[in-house]
């Protein structure tokens, strides 16, 4: 007797569907698995066998074929356990044909029976709920992160019992339908340090501010000890709340990953990844076989803060350079290119220089060319996608010892969240989300300039000779400032102040590569 | 056949004693006759080694070939004894036998100095030899220096750009650049001055060379300048040279906390003079008292500068120093004096004054446009 059960597989981060064909019929008892299937796929037959034994159901002396489609791609991992133990239940009748239209399967099983976690549910739940899926039956310890996806029935068994009794009755399903409220989680606050334990230090606050609300990629330049780390360390407390949407994209590639668990079913809070220096290039933007998402895919929505930037691989460094322009990293491997995002808020810290003392001659001994050496690791292309460059300088005894505190992340957030609604306002109906999204195109269409602003921006060409490359710079952080402040029109102030960011920091790499 | 290509040979000839060679001029009066001289006399005042390098020098240098590819590189020649020599040098203790040089050679009827200092300056240093090298340049100075990272090469660099006459004594060969990221200042100043070295074109730069340089930096200068030096550096060498060698020397005074300037301050406290502005330097050249005195000029260029500005860009403006200042001691500063402006208040006003041109922007800083003194 024939049987089909929905099930699902990911590739990258995209998923398709799949269909669990089983059929049971009279000749030589045995049992056979195809589709091309690696070989912990085809280890199923055993797990299934034993599982659907100790369940209860002993198999039948009788020809089982097991065909998962479509046939042409690889399948991995060992989400089809439950819906092959299914499909051979249906085919034996124990289970009806009926009950398992429009139902998606997944999950591992273990020997005893006991339905165990698998990864990339996620996505796979979100393809179903796209094909016309209306009921997932997924380990209990997924069931949180599928449920996030609304308009899809979620059940979570956690044994093979359970399932042979929902597919028997499904109108009074032996375990509650998972229920997980995305909006609730999401406005909760984000534990981390706050910006009021930094004293002074208003210059790199402020644009601190302005990289979170545009989102700027934003690299940090400063002796030892004067505050890169920590500044970076906070930003997470005053970027803007994630929205559902960015919640599932970005749980999406967790899931991928396997970093979600059922104490952590989705991720909530925009990630703060945090790579020593010593990281490979896979593991930056990911490697494997089948490829596992990297570093800067994990922190896509989030902040990627790479500390002490001269000292990484410069292969590592240089890998950077296209997802930081296309806003997603394709790897190219013999199953496919796989394809995942990468919109992420590079956040780079470095000493000026070997001894970390530059510009101070007092203590600093590097020779020029040393400086120069070390500074160039960070390579103009590289360069060339850093909107703010931010020089931190040392604070004086007298203002750590102070008591008083500096402005909180509360606080600095609601200027945030309310540039960040201009910018929703302003890109609605486009697949930009922040200013630093901009293309040139873009920073045309969205960035008019004033008379007096054009002069502006005239004068300051000829006064410092900036680039061409410089230009976009400026006004899409002119932009951001004049969104923190609720300005519809970049006014004369919002560009200077943006290119007073920039000249500040220029006399590091040259005026035309900043 | 040319004096100087037997000079050119004399000083070339391996491992001869600077003294042997003196004593053959003084016997003979010329290279040439040097060359001529017959082997008798020569036994008579020299020793057999010496003699028997004379001999093989003689026989292995072809005079007019070797003097041929030297002007082929387009390097000139002169030796003690020739009358293009430099008349400063002759007097100095040891001087170089003979000089290679590109371009031209410091005349001795201009005045110079030398503007020397530490290859790491900072910020401070940096400025102040620009200043000092293209003020003095300006005023007609030849200004002499060893073409290195730093000062030297800075100051040249400024005098050059004022189209002031510039001289690098090098310590390699004159057709090396060294250091080489100063290919720039090197090509720069030989269009008015030249770059000159005793050291014969092909020898490489060395640390032991650099020593002996230092002796015809300061001898070809009327005055040394040091603008900034550790306590223990290079540039004490060169100090040391100027006096052993009579030269004025003048010292750039910083602030007491610096590493950079406890050299200039140690050499003022044994004597050397106080440059605090280009024109102490001009006045002690020609012993007068210049029109330029000090501050004159700055009294009422802050008036007019800040005539047409706001309340807060005058605040802003009053803050200010005439070296660069961080934005964020701007902004200490600024609220020392009960002026509360925002962050970005101040930094739309620094980039408005900038672009105006009232202030200057400056490795990451701000300051009052540059008006020295």
């Amino acid at each position: 007797m024939y049987s089909m059960i929905m099930s699902g597989a990911i590739h990258g981060i995209t998923s398709y569907l799949v269909q669990v064909e089983v059929d049971i019929s009279q000749g030589l008892p045995g049992f056979e698995m195809v589709g091309c299937l690696s070989s912990e796929v085809k280890e199923a037959k055993e797990r299934v066998r034993v599982a659907l034994k100790n369940a209860g159901y002993a198999l039948p002396a009788k020809r089982i074929t097991v065909n998962i489609s479509p046939g042409d791609i690889r399948k991995g991992g060992t989400a089809y356990d439950l819906p092959v133990a299914v499909g051979i239940l249906q085919g034996m009748d124990v289970i009806k044909s009926e009950t398992t239209k429009k139902v998606l399967v997944i999950g591992e099983l273990g020997l005893n029976g006991e339905v165990r976690p698998v990864t990339g549910v996620l996505p796979i739940v979100m393809e179903a709920l796209k094909a016309g899926i209306t009921c997932c039956i997924l380990p209990k310890e997924n069931e949180q992160e599928a449920a996030a996806v609304k308009g899809v029935d979620v059940y979570g068994m956690s044994h093979m019992e359970e399932v042979v009794r929902f597919f028997i009755n499904p109108e009074n399903p032996p375990v509650k339908k998972a229920f997980f409220d995305v909006q609730k989680l999401l406005t909760g606050s984000v534990k981390c340090e706050d910006f009021e334990d930094i004293q002074g230090q208003e210059l790199i606050r402020r644009g601190a501010e302005i990289a979170a609300s545009g989102f700027h990629h934003m690299l940090l330049i400063g002796p030892p000890g004067s505050g890169k780390t920590m500044i970076a360390k906070r930003m997470p407390s005053v970027l803007p709340l994630m929205s559902p949407e960015e919640c599932l994209e970005v749980s999406t590639i967790y899931s991928v990953a396997g970093l979600l668990s059922e104490k952590q079913s989705l991720i909530t809070t925009r990630p703060f990844l945090n790579p020593h220096h010593t990281i490979t290039r896979q593991a930056l933007v990911g490697g494997g076989y089948i490829p596992k998402p990297g570093a800067i895919s994990l922190s896509h929505r989030g902040v990627l803060f790479l500390d002490e930037l001269p000292e990484f691989r410069k292969e590592a460094l240089e890998v950077l350079r296209q997802p930081l322009e296309d806003k997603e990293v394709q790897i190219a491997r013999k199953g496919g290119t796989f394809t995942y995002p990468a919109n992420c808020l590079l956040i780079g810290a470095m000493n000026p220089c070997p001894c970390g003392y530059y510009p101070d001659r007092n203590r600093c001994n590097c020779t020029d060319y040393d400086i120069r050496r070390y500074l160039h690791k960070i390579s103009g292309p590289m360069l060339d996608r850093i909107d703010m460059i931010l020089e931190t300088k040392n604070v004086d005894i007298e203002k750590l010892s102070a008591r008083n505190k500096g402005e909180s992340s509360a606080s600095m957030r609601k200027r945030i969240e309310g540039a960040r609604q201009m910018q929703e306002e302003r890109f609605k109906g486009t697949n930009l989300l922040f200013n630093s999204d901009m293309k040139s195109s873009d920073v045309l269409k969205y960035c008019h300039l004033g008379e007096e602003e054009t002069m502006v921006m005239k004068q300051l060409f000829h006064t410092f000779g900036l680039s061409a490359r410089a230009y976009h710079k400026i006004i899409k952080v002119a932009r951001t400032i004049a969104d923190l402040e609720g300005s519809k029109q970049i006014k004369k102030e919002h560009l200077l102040e943006a290119s007073c960011f920039r000249k500040t920091s220029s006399h590091y790499f040259g005026e035309d590569k900043v | 056949m040319n004096e100087k290509a037997y000079y050119y040979w004399l000083v070339n000839i391996p491992k001869l004693k600077a003294e042997s060679r003196r004593v053959l001029l003084k016997t003979a009066g010329t290279a040439k006759e040097v060359y001529n001289l017959s082997e008798k006399w020569m036994a008579a005042v020299l020793d057999e080694e010496q003699l028997e390098r004379v001999k093989k020098g003689k026989a292995s240098w072809d005079i007019e070939g070797e003097y041929e590819k030297l002007k082929q590189k387009n390097i000139r020649f002169t030796a003690y004894g020739l009358r293009d020599y430099p008349s400063r040098l002759l007097h100095i203790p040891s001087p170089p036998a003979a000089l290679y040089y590109k371009g031209e050679l410091p005349k001795d009827s201009l005045p110079s100095v030398a503007i020397v200092g530490a290859r790491r300056c900072s910020e401070y240093g940096s400025y102040v030899a620009k200043e000092f090298g293209s003020k003095l340049g300006a005023a007609g100075i030849q200004i002499i220096s060893g073409l290195a990272i730093g000062i030297d090469g800075i100051s040249q660099n400024a005098a050059a750009t004022v189209g002031a006459e510039s001289f690098g004594v090098l310590g390699c060969g004159v057709d090396i650049c060294y250091p080489r990221c100063n290919r720039a200042v090197y090509e720069k100043i030989m269009e008015k001055g030249g770059v000159l070295s005793e050291f014969p074109p092909g020898t490489e730069p060395r640390a032991q060379n650099f020593p002996s340089r230092n002796r015809i930096i300061s001898g070809l200068a009327d005055l040394v300048l040091v603008v900034e030096a550790k306590e223990k550096s290079g540039t004490s060498i060169t100090v040391d040279m100027a006096l052993e060698q009579g030269r004025e020397v003048y010292a750039v005074p910083g602030r007491v906390t610096d590493e950079l300037s406890k050299g200039c301050h140690k050499l003022i406290r044994q004597g050397a003079g106080i440059a605090s502005a280009p024109e102490d330097i001009i006045s002690a050249l020609y012993y007068e008292e210049t029109a330029l005195a000090h501050g004159k000029k700055s009294i009422k260029e802050s008036d007019f500068l800040t005539d047409n500005l706001t309340e807060k860009e005058k605040a802003v403006w009053s803050v200010l120093d005439r070296l660069p200042q961080d934005i964020q001691e701007i902004q200490e500063r600024l609220k020392k004096k009960k002026t509360i402006l925002s962050i970005q208040e101040t930094m739309a006003i620094l980039m408005d004054l900038s672009v105006r041109e009232v202030i200057t922007a400056k490795n990451g800083g701000y300051m009052k446009k540059e008006v020295f003194l």
